[in-house]
């Protein structure tokens, strides 16, 4: 397989749209069960921007941008952070040991500790979801479509098109961690 | 990239402090050794003798911190190169089996149960294998920290640095202290030439983590907006106190000044030192609490930065 034909997942998401409503907060934790006191994704307010009287606030919502060059999994002592060939980069329960020290790692804050099974988690990409044909959970409950999934590798994605015509940035660039979620402003 | 929790917390720092310690009596062991073994018998066997002890009860501690401690194991089932903890469990590990033997050569003849043949040499093996072990152990809790780019405070390759001599000025400092105490002070011996060998080792290795801290200031200020903003944990932010006070003036400035005046007749003529057991516990137990002291800033302070746009 050329790697031209190799998936790369990516979150594509129009800032002007997020009305901080948190529904992909809530969806998530839902979809994903997470621990009351975490969460996997964030809407972070910026702002308020401007001068009085123009003033306005915008929203970014975010979560773990399974980068393409990871620090969570270079600084994994045990294996148990990996990348996969599409991009998603997942803990396996099994070989984690709770050390916390990817948690050090991620220049952007994506990974809790899950206290009770004592290892860390973090965004899957929803890869249950995906890999079953659906959309990422938090994906299908935004209701203004400010977050948009799929496969930057191929041309004819809504990722891609997105990306194509609009000026697009990602988050933290100097970390070098090749973060795969784009922001257009 | 917002919210800052502390994940590590009093558990990591008493382990950092710990291997450090064990590290420094290791290294000031096997240095003593190589200077003169007779001259320097008690230091010799003291450092052999403890090295073993703090490693191995920071790796309980550190054990008890993991989310998952009966797990530990698979920290060994692979080796990762571009993890300083992958690396860092392996010395360790090979750390504690390699000073474990060397303080066992050293036990009195009635504790030992097993005879180690050719003693002399496993016991000048161990010197000679775990020096760069111990050493390795001490820059590692360093880089440990330093190699995370995603904590501005950390990343500097002075970590490093700081953290290995720290850990060797602590273990001289717990050598020191065991000098002064005396448990089993043969007549003479510790209060001429091998407190003068601790004091010595002792004020260059402060001396140089004076000239460490330094430019890891002077640096933070001349660098990129990140490092520059996380310097602030101890310039005016919530660690300032400990560090400058704790760490700088009671851990390295006041015991310096105390070791060197300890040190003055020597240094005017051929005199011996100032024995003086007060001065000899009041610096080397500074010397300890503020290289705990150092640990905890650092930790903690690290955590509380992150990247900036
Ligand atoms: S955002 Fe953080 S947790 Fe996610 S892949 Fe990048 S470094 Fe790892
Ligand atoms: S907490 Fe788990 S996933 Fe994270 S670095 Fe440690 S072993 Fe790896």
């Amino acid at each position: 397989m050329s790697t031209k034909n190799k998936k790369r997942y990516a979150f594509v998401i129009e800032i002007s749209k997020c009305i901080d409503c948190k529904a992909c907060m809530v969806g998530c934790m839902a979809e994903n069960n997470v621990p009351v006191a975490h969460s996997r994704n964030w809407v972070h307010q910026k702002g308020p921007n401007g001068v009085y009287p123009d003033l306005g606030m915008s929203f970014e919502p975010g979560n773990c941008m399974h980068c393409d060059n990871p620090p969570c999994e270079r600084v994994c002592p045990t294996r148990a952070t990996y990348k996969r060939e599409d991009g998603i980069v997942l803990v396996d329960k099994d070989r984690c040991i709770g050390c916390k020290y990817c948690m050090m790692a991620c220049p952007y804050n994506a990974r809790y500790f899950d206290e009770e099974k004592g290892v860390v988690d973090k965004c899957t990409f929803c890869v249950h979801r995906i890999e079953a044909g659906l959309d990422t959970s938090c994906v299908h409950t935004c209701m203004t479509g400010a977050r948009t999934f799929g496969d930057i590798n191929d041309p004819n994605s809504d990722v891609s098109k997105l990306l194509a015509m609009n000026e697009h940035h990602v988050k933290l660039s100097s970390a070098g961690s090749g973060p795969a979620i784009f922001y257009i402003y | 990239m917002e919210n800052h929790v502390i994940e590590w917390g009093q558990l990591v720092v008493f382990y950092l402090f710990l291997a450090g310690m064990s590290a420094g009596t290791f290294v000031t062991s096997v240095f003593a050794a190589y200077a003169d073994p007779e001259r320097y018998k008690n230091i010799v066997r003291m450092g052999s003798f403890i090295s073993p002890i703090p490693v191995s009860v920071g790796c309980a501690i550190l054990l008890l911190d993991l989310g998952r401690p009966f797990h530990f194991y698979n920290l060994y089932r692979t080796v990762q190169w571009t993890s300083p903890m992958s690396i860092g469990s392996w010395l360790l590990a090979i750390f504690i089996v390699i000073s474990s033997i060397r303080a066992y050569t050293f036990f009195p003849e009635q504790w030992k149960i097993v005879k180690l043949p050719f003693e002399a040499r496993i016991r000048g093996a161990t010197g000679l294998v775990g020096l760069p072990i111990a050493l390795g152990v001490g820059i590692y809790t360093g880089i440990l920290l330093g190699a995370i780019p995603a904590r501005p405070f950390w990343n500097t390759p002075l970590l490093a640095e700081l953290f290995l001599f720290s850990a060797l000025s602590t273990g001289v400092a717990t050598l020191l202290l065991i000098c002064s105490l005396n448990p089993m002070r043969s007549p003479e011996s510790t209060k001429s030439h091998e407190h003068k060998f601790l004091l010595s080792f002792d004020i260059v290795l402060i001396t140089i983590e004076i000239f460490i801290i330094i430019p890891i200031i002077l640096h933070s200020q001349l660098s990129a907006l990140s490092i520059r903003e996380s310097i602030f944990v101890i310039l005016g932010g919530p660690y300032t106190v400990v560090f400058w006070v704790g760490t700088v003036l009671c851990g390295l400035l006041v015991p310096l000044a105390i070791e060197l005046f300890e040190m003055s007749p020597n240094f005017m003529k051929k005199a011996q030192t100032h024995w003086n057991p007060v001065l000899g516990v009041t610096s080397s137990v500074l010397i300890i609490i503020g290289g705990f002291l150092l640990r905890y800033v650092v930790t903690y302070g690290g955590q509380l930065s992150g990247m900036i746009e």
